[in-house]
């Protein structure tokens, strides 16, 4: 293996977390969740080459892996047949179903009836973004992102209470 | 709702569960509507050099004579011309990099506009290329009436037909012709590139939604 590859894999498993929370916050279900975590994988290995170095592989990383998700296109018919790869990457999303953490299952839950942007801003946000950083990412200005942010925040708060649960 | 008690459990997620591969080439899939549109892309280019490869052989075909022959030739040049201009504008947008690391506007804006052009590009490629062949058609008929030249066997039902319905013939070939020029320059590229435009044109009115 190329040290190159081997090195951006390596990035990778550091921050695969964040990769498996953006596929959880814009697909809705497992097998989509799958093909659009390696569809940033592999869009981030693409662009690979315009790392510089010169920012952090995070803050590199947030902005692929949300251009790639706002844009991502769901498979219309599913192959009865897996690949590989989609086996091996066994993203166990039914453990957390029964964990206790029941707020992050009702928050992923009304994060799905968000639009694309609301989506990234929320996300971003909880990744500690300022707003500033959030702009820049989305393309917005500072006071734009910051009022989107808020409107989301309580759109957010809105579709989980009228889910029935409140935190 | 306490936002921060959420960050908290968001920054405390599990990760243990997902497992990277240890090599990229598995990586297969490309579903960005960019990647989808060049692979309709790249079908339409084979597709394309296919029709122009078998329409030269169109005099050969329907037996044409010299001058008909010279006719042909000076549209087929024509034709040739604007389709390696269109060729040219494609392979720039082909080649061109889809540059993830913009922020999210840019990146969609180069995107629709890009995919735009690209679709007017192609449409004024279908137009052209329809009235060219038109146009041939009629000099065609033209040459044929008026000089007499060229026995035209295989075209000899254009005759009978225009003998029988001389205007309804003319007005029912301009119908049906350009209903099918229509459909090719206005339906296929909606069917095949309308819903990546209408998607990106979607996410693009999100980010600009003020209120």
């Amino acid at each position: 293996m190329k040290t190159n590859e081997k090195a951006f894999l390596a990035n990778i498993e550091k921050h695969k977390g964040v990769l498996y929370k953006v596929s959880r916050m814009y697909m809705d279900n497992t097998e989509d969740q799958e093909d659009l975590f390696q569809e940033i994988v592999l869009q981030l290995w693409k662009s690979y080459d315009q790392f510089r170095g010169d920012s952090q592989f995070s803050t590199w990383m947030y902005r692929v892996a949300i251009n790639t998700a706002m844009v991502f296109l769901k498979k219309e018919k599913r192959k009865s047949m897996t690949t590989a790869y989609e086996t091996e990457m066994d993203i166990a999303a039914e453990e957390y179903t029964h964990e206790k953490d029941t707020q992050l299952e009702y928050f992923y839950k009304a994060v799905h009836e968000l639009n694309t942007v609301e989506k990234a801003l929320i996300f971003l946000f909880l990744e500690g973004q300022s707003h500033k950083e959030i702009g820049k990412n989305l393309g917005l200005t500072e006071v734009n992102a910051r009022v989107k942010l808020n409107r989301t925040k309580e759109k957010l708060q809105k579709i989980i209470q009228a889910n029935g649960y409140e935190f | 709702m306490n936002f921060d008690k959420l960050k908290e459990q968001w920054d405390n997620e599990p990760n243990d569960h997902i497992h990277i591969p240890d090599s990229l080439d598995k990586l297969k899939a490309a579903q960005t509507p960019v990647d989808a549109v060049r692979r309709q892309m790249r079908n339409e280019f084979f597709l394309q050099i296919a029709a122009l490869i078998l329409l030269a052989f169109a005099p050969l075909i329907f037996r044409l004579e010299p001058l008909m022959t010279n006719v042909f030739l000076f549209c087929y040049a024509m034709v040739l011309t604007f389709t390696a201009y269109y060729f040219y504008k494609f392979f720039t947008f082909y080649k061109q990099s889809y540059n993830m690391t913009y922020d999210s506007r840019n990146n969609l804006l180069w995107f629709y506009y890009e995919l735009k052009l690209n679709i007017e590009l192609y449409k004024a490629l279908s137009y052209i290329t329809y009235f060219i062949g038109f146009s041939f058609g009629v000099l065609i008929v033209l040459i044929h009436k008026v000089s007499g030249e060229g026995n035209l066997d295989s075209l000899a039902f254009l005759d009978t037909i225009a003998g029988a319905f001389p205007r309804l013939y003319f007005v029912v070939l301009l119908v049906f012709s350009l209903a099918f020029a229509f459909s090719i320059a206005e339906i296929v590229p909606r069917y095949y590139y309308g819903k990546h435009l209408k998607k990106i044109k979607k996410i693009l009115d999100e980010l600009d939604e003020l209120e």
